[in-house]
């Protein structure tokens, strides 16, 4: 008697893997064991595009070594829809040796004075490629609870399911933790914990050499750490969104990187600051990160990245204030 | 003589210090989870995200039960995960994931007439599924988990992870077409 479980056996069959993937796929494993010493503890969508092993057939450990030091990004020059350079608009760069960048350090200042947070406790984000409409998109709904619990869902449905279940994607405590410091106005300590933000606690980051092809340069050390502390922050920044403490150490940490670029511009009809981390000597490999925030109260708008060759992908975030208990509840 | 070291051991071992030990994990289970990733999502993309499964399950080791001698559950788990990020942070020009194109672009099958039927009823039907659902029944059929192990690679209750294969069989018969596809199936059955 044939049932529904022999037909779909028939549908098991794919096509192998190749034993040359799986030699790849162990080298991959134990250059992260050697470059980083800790794994990372949580998992972010967007931070994919910075050490891309996917988009590298036949990765080996040496593009992965060479993808360790490749961190740094470039503002765009292709304006995405709806988003423009605003008239005069030129980057403030600053140096290495340079103070805060002002115009961000100024946002930080103005939005300490800000309510620290709004209603509800947890942020509902729709990531898509329009600058007005909030319908949800291919990349599906994230829920930020104010505590540092992600959850992503296909659907609104789903997502139900996926809070009831307790199904976590990931945590940003250690992140948010650090922008708060941050907000204090320690910002030393503040980039030295954002900079370890998303490994596990309590264990030794190494920078060995083992299966690199030589030891990282202090410059790129010191590139490895400031693409650490951009990342982390852009997850602390969409955690939690509605916290102005938070936003404003994120934005007072990202002052202090030392090729931070600010662009004033304006996206959607409001204006907006499109902020990125520019290593200038790594501006011609083609990597693309850039992050656009409300110009008054730096809440983040977009996202602009593009891997080497690929066309520029455009993330649109909006975001609503919620509470757990009417998502459990099926009432959003 | 002694015998080899089951998973848990070897993961002990790598918390420890021994690097080799958890390389070793991932040898025993490489062409299990491979032929997970790939049925799912491609040969190519499978061995694209192979590296991430190892790095993800490296860095959550320190929380597999060790209870548990065998880490393919676990490893299933975390492949299954991998692959939710994947089409989570997606770049827009990437094709939409779709379950209807599983296990797609290799033939290894002689023709049979009405095999294309068959496929596009039951991807059809797959795709109709709750992804929890869905995701139990082919970990069940496809990668031969009991439910238990299956409900365990998803970090569900195996009473939960048994609830969700029975509806998904359930879905899945009452899926139009599917009753007037097994009549044939077992009639040709019959007929051979």
């Amino acid at each position: 008697m044939v049932d529904e479980m022999d037909l779909l056996s028939r549908l098991k069959v794919a096509e192998p893997v190749r034993p040359r993937a799986f030699e790849e796929g162990r080298a991959v494993l134990r250059a992260a064991m050697a470059i980083e010493g800790v794994p990372e503890m949580k998992t972010v969508p967007r931070r994919r595009a910075r050490w891309g092993t996917r988009h590298t057939a036949g990765i080996s450990i040496a593009a992965l070594g060479a993808a360790a030091a490749a961190v740094a990004l470039v503002i765009t020059s292709a304006p995405a829809p709806g988003h423009t350079p605003a008239a005069g608009g030129k980057p403030s760069a600053k140096s290495a040796s340079a103070a805060a960048n002002p115009v961000l350090a100024k946002l930080a200042a103005d939005i300490t004075a800000q309510p620290a947070s709004l209603p509800g406790n947890a942020t509902l984000e729709i990531r898509n490629q329009s600058p007005t409409s909030a319908k949800p998109g291919v990349n599906g709904i994230d829920l930020y609870t104010d505590n540092g619990t992600y959850y992503w869902a296909v659907s609104r449905s789903d997502l139900r399911q996926e809070i009831v279940s307790h199904q976590v994607e990931g945590e940003f405590r250690r992140a948010i933790a650090a922008a708060l410091i941050a907000a204090n106005g320690d910002i030393a300590t503040a980039r030295a914990k954002m900079a370890v933000a998303n490994f596990i606690p309590g264990v030794k980051v190494r920078h060995i050499t083992y299966g690199h092809p030589k030891p990282l340069t202090p410059a790129q050390r010191k590139e490895q750490v400031d693409n650490r502390i951009w990342i982390n922050s852009l997850d602390a920044l969409n955690a939690v969104p509605g916290n102005a403490k938070v936003r404003a150490g994120v934005l007072a940490i990202m002052a202090t990187m030392p090729y931070v670029k600010v662009t004033h511009t304006t996206t959607a009809g409001h204006l907006t600051l499109t902020v990125a981390d520019s290593w200038p000597k790594l501006a011609t490999r083609g990597l693309v990160e850039s992050l656009v925030i409300n110009a008054s109260n730096g809440l983040p708008v977009a996202l602009f990245n593009r891997d080497p060759g690929q066309p520029l992908n455009v993330t649109y975030y909006h975001t609503s204030r919620v509470t757990l208990a009417n998502i459990e509840a099926g009432r959003f | 003589m002694t015998s080899d070291p089951d998973d848990a051991e070897l993961i002990a071992r790598s918390l420890d210090g021994d690097e080799d030990a958890f390389v070793e994990v991932v040898r025993r289970h490489e062409a299990a989870v491979g032929a997970y990733l790939a049925r799912r999502a491609g040969r190519e993309l499978a061995e694209d995200l192979l590296g991430e499964v190892w790095v993800a399950a490296l860095g959550s080791r320190a929380n597999y039960d060790r209870s548990f001698p065998d880490a393919g559950p676990w490893l299933f788990g975390v492949a299954h995960n991998t692959l939710r990020r994947h089409w989570r942070s997606r770049p827009v020009e990437e094709p939409v994931a779709d379950v209807t194109g599983m296990a797609s672009g290799w033939d290894p099958w002689a023709a049979v007439d009405n095999r294309v039927d068959v496929e596009s009823v039951l991807r059809h039907a797959l795709a109709l599924l709750r992804p929890q659902e869905r995701e139990i029944l082919t970990m069940v059929v496809w990668e031969d988990l009991t439910v238990a192990d299956a409900g365990r690679a998803l970090g569900i209750p195996p009473g939960t992870a048994r609830r969700c294969l029975y509806q998904a069989r359930m879905a899945l018969r009452n899926t139009p077409g599917m009753a007037a596809l097994l009549t044939d199936q077992n009639m040709m059955k019959e007929a051979n």
